[in-house]
């Protein structure tokens, strides 16, 4: 595939692609085999492809399977997204809430929950659609000529606050019904099955798609924007079509668990860490990354003080920030 | 005319920096840019690169509108290394040279064996074929710079445009890398636009040279014989001395004091 005499750098980069799809392979298994009932591997293998009515498949094929499915979802989704923007905006701390994704999201779940709570169901829809609204107003707010990255970044942050004031005002006015919304807020799995699924996997597909089409795009548009247009890439064109990617991915994800963000931030620099800048590789690893890190912080969400479970949003910033910290420091002595 | 700029005018917002601007470069030749800080040289540089596009005029690339040819055929023509760039540390030289075949590319982006020789014969032109397999953070500045000017051959354009291309290099490395850029234009036939600061490396390594002042072309013309005194008094507001460099056959001023006012 690649003839470039760099191989060894290539093999290396594919192997750890290859240990990380191991690793996320090993973690679905134990998110479907793992909770209240412990189920052993084989017996979830029989209770996925072979039994039909027995208690094991009920449990797997109606609780555990579409939650650990979309939890996967969720992080690919999550994860690129992230990829994407980090690349985009060339700056490190960019993630899905830079661009209005989790404020927009947020401020719409919020007025449903709060003063429409008899309209619940709408939550996924508002969600969505809010997030959007907010990335596309955030861009033009941006555009000036083209959209710089540092202005758009400081555009997100501008209007991801005065979507938060919206969002505290609601919670002062109306306190006694915050309870019900703080759900959102966190971000959670719990009792998401097969219809949450099916909405998001044409997300997450694109998102795979994206990854396999794209990086050199990406990587190109890393080098800044008059090499890019040196090069005859339309940087205009090419920053938009992904910024569109990433909000699309973000909301599909926040929309089913909530604001759940911080994945987006912090997967793909882990990813970035073990594999590189580069996009060809580092798409792959931050998916499957993604998917990984959202199904144990789940799995362990339910285990740890079962029956009451902790929303994965909290199991993600126990676990996943010590983890990322360690991993940053340890990188920077290599380097050295 | 392998390029020309026809009463172009340039502007940052609302803010116009360059006014009726006519360049026009030959084939083959190395031309250089001068002026003081902030007369507009680097604008005019990223127009000519297809950055910035002029609020009126045109730019014609072999007579042809450059907003108009499609940009991945204008950049077979024309290659650019601006001074803002960026490279993540973990990059391989090659794979940093390797984006210079980007506007060859068909379509899925593909790296094909004729492009491998090319990325091959451009680290080789530049210099550094021992250390492709290097990461670019571990580069000296020069080396950097190489290699970027390898990924702007790999290109195989007709024009190269730098700006500034010795800044933050030390003395040696000016020297190597001006050195690499006239054989570039001998040996390849390639024209080169350039904006440099150091009056005296305009004059030695350049056929041409371009006089900025307050966005204008205050003159143009053969570099060994287009700056005097009083240009460099008007146009800088220095006083100098010229001595005559025998070697490379050219004047060599330097810079004694400012003029008052």
């Amino acid at each position: 595939m690649d003839m470039t005499k760099n191989r060894i750098g290539h093999t290396k980069k594919i192997i750890i692609i290859f240990i990380l799809l191991a690793v996320c392979i090993i973690s679905f298994f134990i998110s479907v085999g793992r909770g209240s009932l412990d189920i052993s591997f084989d017996k979830v293998i029989r209770a996925i492809f072979i039994e039909r009515d027995t208690v094991n498949h009920q449990i797997i094929w109606n609780i555990r399977l579409p939650r650990t499915l979309v939890a996967a979802l969720v992080g690919i989704c999550l994860a690129i997204s992230g990829a994407i923007l980090q690349g985009v905006m060339r700056n490190p701390l960019a993630a899905p809430n830079i661009i209005g994704v989790s404020s927009g999201a947020g401020l719409m779940a919020y007025v449903i929950l709060i003063l429409f709570p008899n309209y619940y169901y709408l939550v996924p829809m508002g969600a969505f659609i809010g997030a959007l609204t907010a990335t596309l107003f955030i861009y033009i707010l941006a555009w000036k000529n083209g959209v710089n990255p540092t202005r758009l970044i400081l555009a997100g942050v501008a209007v991801s606050s005065l979507l938060g004031a919206g969002i505290s005002s609601l919670m002062t006015l109306f306190p006694d019904k915050v309870a019900g919304a703080v759900g959102f807020m966190v971000g959670g799995l719990s009792a998401r099955t097969w219809p949450d699924f099916n909405m998001l996997w044409p997300y997450a597909l694109l998102g795979i798609v994206l990854t396999f089409l794209f990086p050199k795009k990406l990587n190109i548009l890393m080098l800044g924007d008059e090499i890019a247009t040196g090069l005859g890439l339309h940087v205009e064109r090419t920053r938009l079509m992904f910024i569109v990617f990433a909000a699309l991915l973000a909301a599909s994800a926040v929309s089913v668990v909530g604001l759940l963000g911080f994945v987006g931030l912090i997967v793909p620099h882990t990813a970035r860490l073990i594999i590189g800048s580069d996009y060809r590789y580092l798409f792959p690893a931050t998916a499957i990354l993604g998917a990984a890190i959202v199904m144990l912080c789940d799995t362990v969400g339910r285990l740890v003080f079962d029956p009451v479970e902790i929303p994965v949003g909290i199991v993600m910033s126990l676990l996943g920030v010590p983890f990322f910290l360690f991993l940053l420091r340890e990188r920077k002595g290599m380097e050295k | 005319m392998i390029l020309q700029t026809k009463n172009i005018c340039l502007k940052y917002g609302s803010k116009e920096v360059i006014k009726d601007l006519n360049i026009s470069i030959t084939k083959g030749e190395i031309v250089t840019i001068i002026g003081p800080n902030g007369c507009g040289k680097s604008t005019i540089l990223k127009a000519l690169s297809r950055y910035l596009k002029p609020s009126r005029g045109k730019i014609l690339l072999e007579d042809k509108d450059i907003h108009i040819i499609d940009t991945k055929k204008a950049a077979k023509k024309i290659a650019v290394l601006p001074q803002v760039r960026n490279v993540p540390s973990d990059f391989s030289v090659e794979t940093l040279v390797s984006y210079g075949r980007y506007p060859h590319l068909g379509f899925g982006n593909r790296l094909k064996k004729k492009d491998f020789e090319i990325i091959d014969w451009a680290v080789k032109k530049t210099g550094i074929e021992h250390m492709k397999d290097r990461r670019v953070g571990t580069l000296s500045g020069g080396e950097q710079q190489r290699a970027w000017i390898a990924m702007a051959l790999a290109q195989k354009p007709e024009i190269l445009v730098l700006d500034e291309p010795t800044t933050f290099l030390d003395i040696s490395y000016q020297l190597e890398i001006l050195e690499l850029v006239k054989e570039l234009n001998e040996t390849l036939n390639l024209t080169i636009i350039m904006v440099l600061h150091n009056i005296n490396q305009a004059i030695r390594y350049s056929h041409k040279i371009y006089v900025i002042k307050e966005g204008k072309v205050y003159s143009h013309g053969d570099s060994k014989s287009l700056i005097h005194k009083d240009l460099l008094r008007k146009v800088f507001h220095i006083e100098a001395d010229v001595l005559e460099d025998s070697t490379n056959k050219c004047p060599y001023y330097i810079a004694q004091k400012m003029t008052s006012g």
